[in-house]
């Protein structure tokens, strides 16, 4: 029988194996500050940001 | 390693690295979120560098775990962008948060970090996701 090597099992197994408790609510607790993070997200004042410091000298910063 | 189908939702730095090898539940339960979503978290490597550095190598082969996951990608520098990371380097202290800001600016995710203070001066200093536990 072929083992699973620990790329292919969820993070949730690999962490449990290394003592890392991830619940089902730590997991949701995950998702909304994932989901709040992207909402919060300002596209254009990133890449207005980025084009800004792929220009200028970085003597500038 | 991801299977390059993945859509980046976070870029861990170095400090988030640590934490994961320090058993920090919240960097845990993020990367699990991601796993779980079919997701990918991005390790620059710069930030995979100054982990392994800053653990001095003692945790190898947890970093070698976390490296090989399928949720997780490990990315260097594009050398086109040199003139921006030094700008940058000079805005967060450090290369290897140079590294991570670019690359979160670039896929339009987060830096999960310890500290949202080090990139306080990129972009109006929302591109950080902090943890504390």
């Amino acid at each position: 029988m072929e083992q699973e090597t620990s790329a292919q099992r969820s993070m949730t197994e690999v962490l449990a194996d290394l003592g890392v408790p991830v619940t089902a609510e730590g997991k949701a607790r995950a998702s909304e500050r994932l989901r709040d993070a992207d909402a919060r997200r300002d596209h254009a004042e990133r890449a207005a940001f980025l084009a800004e410091i792929r220009r200028r000298p970085a003597t500038a910063a | 390693m991801t299977d390059g189908k993945r859509a980046v939702r976070l870029v861990l730095d170095a400090s988030a690295v640590v934490g994961w090898l320090s058993g920090s539940v919240a960097v845990g339960e993020l990367i699990a979120e991601i796993d779980d979503e079919f997701g990918a978290a991005v390790l620059p490597l710069n930030c995979l560098v100054e982990a392994a550095h800053t653990t001095a190598m003692l945790q190898q082969a947890h970093l070698e775990i976390l490296i090989g996951h399928r949720a997780v990608s490990v990315l260097a520098d594009d050398p086109d962008d040199w003139l921006a990371l030094s700008t940058l380097r000079g805005i967060v202290g450090s290369a290897d948060r140079a590294s991570a800001a670019m690359l979160a600016l670039d896929a339009g995710v987060d830096v999960l970090t310890r500290d949202a203070r080090w990139y306080a001066g990129v972009a109006g200093g929302r591109i950080a996701l902090e943890f504390d536990r």
